[in-house]
């Protein structure tokens, strides 16, 4: 018998552990009829930003994470940040997995580990504290707390002031005026406390932005297990943890949105105007992430466009 | 028996021999998590360590509130805050000592760390206290106690790393040490003239100056007050975050020190460079700290603790109260800093599963170090105090303690039964 | 502390890592107020944070931690448990000095070691910060030298503290 151990980052009510990584591992139980048994570990072996390292080192089995936390490693997966993919996270993580299998995982980017899969949140909106937000001249000055990455370049290219900061001072930041607002999927709002403090949501269709997550195994674990067992844990993985994963998103935000509604945040939904407007601003945030893409010999253009059919197409 | 339990027994031998703290921790950590995994996981998990430790945003303001202190003293504040203190308190019987336990509070303001004040306090408050004949127990157990509030009054290095250990804001943490550090004054004031009662001639009243040489005495502190205001007000107005406070105010006091031609290029040199050392001794320690913490994760402690309290079956009351004894005797045998490094990761979920605030659970474990700090065998204050002033016996200044124990036990009870008390100002924060 | 004012290194090597590394410590601490001063200031009076503070501030922390460690080492700061060891006299305490010392610069060799190959890692996988791009395996680099310049300062310690004891005195 094989004993997974997951690195785990996140209290156990969060989405990623309550429904995913949890069904996953008795998933993992059933297809190998109990060959393969994942235990996830109560206590964090590192910050959100070595969790790769984590697994790839062979310091825990198996881990997930975000692309976005270790800058400049992971290019490819920046086609998942991009705005406008789709408002259902089931969609969009699918796509991204099969977007992943067809034109991204043979660039080599995840070296040291077997990629289980990858997928993304919600579609991520604009949070303000005090001004309401209804296009993008509401924008201009206000200051933004983002995570870095693409979504910091999305908050400066539309006039916004990005601060960055880690989400852990999210809510100093916010409950202390520092920033008047924040870019978050509906899930977060509530997850780091921010019902009772926002007071206006910005939604903007199909998403201003998204994050990209993995779930990896270290490779020498993968080589360790039989032909037998790989196909049975790849049988729960890679797209059915996909769909799996941005099921429970969607849920999550879903419910999300009641709290926020309950604690009586506003909610409007941009134009068709203003998207178009905020499309126009972020074109050079698109050309950079595709010239980036270009030099791993991945034409970013094709790969958006396959992602956004994919997304478009699903479920029909 | 336990791989964990054997690991903490090594760790408390290898201690005991006298190897520095964080290398027995980096030992025993990094061979055991060798044994339970695999020794090249151990490896990789002890170069993450130290590459992120190092790179922990949060952690910046360790440096900067410590160089923040420094700077203070070199700009010659710690005396005039003594003489303010002292020109108002000094007539009275024991005067001296109290006025000893506001300076120490008013420096705690500005100052980070509970050794910094006891050492520049021991500096500034000790040779007075000897001129007026003040019984040496009482001068240096003051002086050790008062030290104390430097990391419960914000801010505090402690706190920042219970917050960072935790996830809580620093922020809150800060505002929640006021309350809670006023009354640590007040009960050490009545602690001295506790003292002065049982022994009427430990210390006797200096001259009681002219109101208009008090007021006088009191512009000198000025300074800290201004730094103190911008600093915490910061903080409380959300201005600035906790992080950003710690620059701003090593920024402060450093355009203080250059107002009061304190700084020339050398002065200012070794200030940055005491700083320097300071910081990466208590990061070193951290970097152990963190890698024992994963060794015991690895080893199941925390599944094992949550299943032992479970059994136990007692109240959460009853838990809470265990984990402070718990602390209290650690804190007999254990340096703050680990003490606080060591036990926080482990006992915080607890608590938090008891349904406990966690930023109150702070507050109390940084009264509970206090205790420690001035507590035998291992009081890390009194050491220190031993160290500046050599021709006081260790004795004497433990023994000097004991009615500042008392007083911190008070306090200590004061915060569990109205937790109120320190949650009242963070939670109008903003 | 264990820091006993004793001298036990040669004093061209004491004064040469005090003074670079001492200036570079003594740079890094004054960057990361101003960076913070500035970051700040530029937010309230012209709507401009400091474009990448935060990670400015990460990466002079962690050239102040590393540069501090030698010239905490070399002052025999780290913070040990004295109970029992500050009983001890003459030969006996040179003994127990010399085989602390190479305990810990056994530890620190396996640090620098382990944050050498951590710059590697950092290389191949092309790590950057988020918005300067500043690539993080010099950086990982530097720290593993500091380590080894630390350890190399244990090992140095730890022959003076052995030599001491086979003269029978401190
Ligand atoms: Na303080
Ligand atoms: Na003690």
């Amino acid at each position: 018998q094989t004993r997974l151990r997951v690195s785990n980052w996140l209290p156990p009510s969060h989405p990623i552990v309550a429904d995913m990584m949890r069904p996953w591992a008795e998933a993992v139980s059933d297809a190998t009829e109990g060959r393969v048994e994942v235990e996830i570990m109560e206590a964090p072996l590192g910050p959100p930003q070595a969790q790769f390292d984590i697994v790839a080192t062979g310091q825990a089995d198996v881990g997930y994470g975000v692309h976005g936390y270790t800058p400049g490693r992971f290019v490819l997966t920046q086609v998942a940040e991009l705005p406008f993919l789709g408002d259902s996270a089931e969609a969009v993580s699918v796509a991204y997995w099969r977007l992943h299998e067809e034109m991204l995982a043979e660039a080599g980017e995840h070296r040291g580990v077997k990629v289980l899969s990858v997928f993304a949140h919600g579609p991520g909106h604009v949070y303000t504290t005090g001004t309401e937000v209804d296009g993008i001249d509401d924008l201009q000055g206000l200051k933004l707390r983002t995570g870095g990455g693409i979504v910091n370049a999305i908050a400066k290219e539309l006039g916004a002031v990005p601060l960055l900061e880690p989400s852990s001072k999210t809510y100093e930041i916010l409950s202390a005026g520092i920033a008047d607002g924040i870019l978050f999927p509906h899930e977060s709002v509530p997850f780091f406390r921010l019902d009772g403090i926002v007071r206006h949501g910005a939604i903007v269709p199909r998403g201003l932005y998204n994050t990209s997550f993995f779930v990896a195994m270290n490779e020498a674990v993968w080589d360790g297990l039989s032909p037998e067992d790989q196909e049975a844990v790849m049988s729960v993985s890679g797209e059915a943890f996909a769909r799996r994963a941005g099921q429970a998103w969607d849920a999550a935000d879903a419910a999300g949105r009641e709290k926020m509604v309950a604690a009586g945040i506003s909610f409007v939904t941009l134009s068709d105007d203003e998207v178009a407007r905020i499309a126009e601003k972020l074109k050079p945030v698109e050309a950079r992430v595709f010239g980036e893409m270009a030099e791993k010999g991945v034409d970013g253009e094709a790969a958006l466009q396959a992602l956004r059919d994919r997304v478009e197409a699903y479920g029909n | 028996m336990e791989a964990w339990l054997i690991g903490i027994l090594a760790l408390l031998a290898l201690l005991l021999c006298g190897l520095p703290i964080a290398v027995g921790m980096l030992l025993v950590g990094g061979i055991g998590v060798g044994l339970l995994l695999n020794p090249t996981a151990a490896l990789a998990m002890l170069g993450q360590i130290a590459y992120q430790t190092g790179l922990n945003y949060e952690l910046s303001v360790v440096p900067l509130f410590i160089l923040m202190g420094n700077l203070i003293v070199q700009a010659g504040l710690a005396d005039k805050l003594y003489a303010a203190s002292q020109a108002w308190l000094g007539h009275r019987k024991g005067g001296l000592a109290m006025a000893t336990v506001m300076a120490c509070g008013g420096f705690s303001a500005v100052c980070g760390s509970s050794l910094a004040t006891a050492a520049t306090m021991a500096k500034v408050a000790m040779p007075p206290m000897r001129r007026y004949g003040y019984a040496p127990s009482l001068a240096a157990g003051t002086i050790a106690a008062g030290g104390t509030l430097g990391i419960l009054i914000p801010p505090s290095v402690i706190l920042v790393l219970y917050g960072v250990t935790t996830q809580q804001s620093i922020g809150e943490l800060f505002l929640a040490g006021l309350v809670p550090g006023i009354l640590g004054i007040l009960l050490y004031l009545a602690a001295v003239r506790l003292t002065l009662f049982l022994q009427p001639e430990a210390g006797r009243a200096a001259e009681r100056l002219p109101l208009a040489d008090r007021l006088r005495a009191l512009r000198g502190v000025g300074g800290v007050l201004v730094l103190f205001v911008v600093v915490i007000g910061g903080i409380y107005l959300g201005v600035f975050t906790a992080t950003e406070a710690a620059g701003i105010g090593a920024f402060g006091a450093f355009v203080i020190a250059l107002l009061r031609r304190a700084l020339t290029l050398r002065s200012l040199y070794a200030v940055l460079i005491d700083t320097a050392a300071t910081t990466a001794m208590m990061f070193f320690l951290l970097i152990g700290a963190t890698m024992f913490t994963n060794f015991v994760n690895v080893a199941g402690l925390p599944r094992d603790l949550t299943a032992f309290i479970d059994g136990l079956d007692l109240g959460p009351v009853a838990v809470l109260a265990a984990i402070l004894v718990i602390y209290v005797l650690l804190g007999t045998v254990l340096e703050s800093l680990s003490m606080v490094l060591l036990t926080v990761p482990i006992f915080y979920p607890i608590v938090q599963g008891l349904g406990f605030d966690l930023v109150w659970f702070g507050i109390l474990v940084v009264v509970v170090t206090e205790i420690s700090l001035i507590t035998p065998p291992i009081g890390l204050n009194v050491f220190v105090l031993n160290s500046v002033m050599k021709d006081v016996p260790m004795q004497a200044i433990f023994r000097g303690v004991v009615p500042f124990v008392l007083a911190d036990l008070v306090r200590l009870a004061i915060i569990l039964a109205f937790p109120a008390l320190v949650l009242i100002i963070p939670r109008t924060m903003g | 502390m264990a820091g006993d004012g004793t001298r036990h290194l040669p004093v061209r090597l004491e004064r040469g890592v005090s003074l670079s590394l001492g200036l570079g410590a003594a740079i890094f601490l004054l960057a990361m107020m101003l960076v913070t001063t500035v970051d700040v200031a530029g937010r309230y009076l012209f709507a401009t944070p400091l474009p990448g503070a935060f990670e400015l501030t990460q990466l002079l922390l962690a050239a102040t931690v590393f540069a501090g460690l030698p010239l905490v080492t070399l002052k025999e700061e780290h913070v040990s448990v004295t109970l029992l060891s500050e009983r001890l006299k003459g030969r006996a305490a040179a003994l127990h000095g010399a085989l602390s010392s190479a305990l810990s610069a056994a530890v620190f060799i396996v640090v620098a070691r382990q944050l050498g190959v951590q710059a590697m890692r950092l290389a191949s996988y092309g790590d950057t910060t988020s918005l300067l791009r500043i690539p993080m395996a010099p950086l990982a680099w530097t720290m593993s030298v500091l380590a080894g310049l630390t350890a190399f300062i244990l090992v140095a310690l730890a022959v003076s503290h052995l030599l001491g004891a086979i003269r029978g005195r401190r």
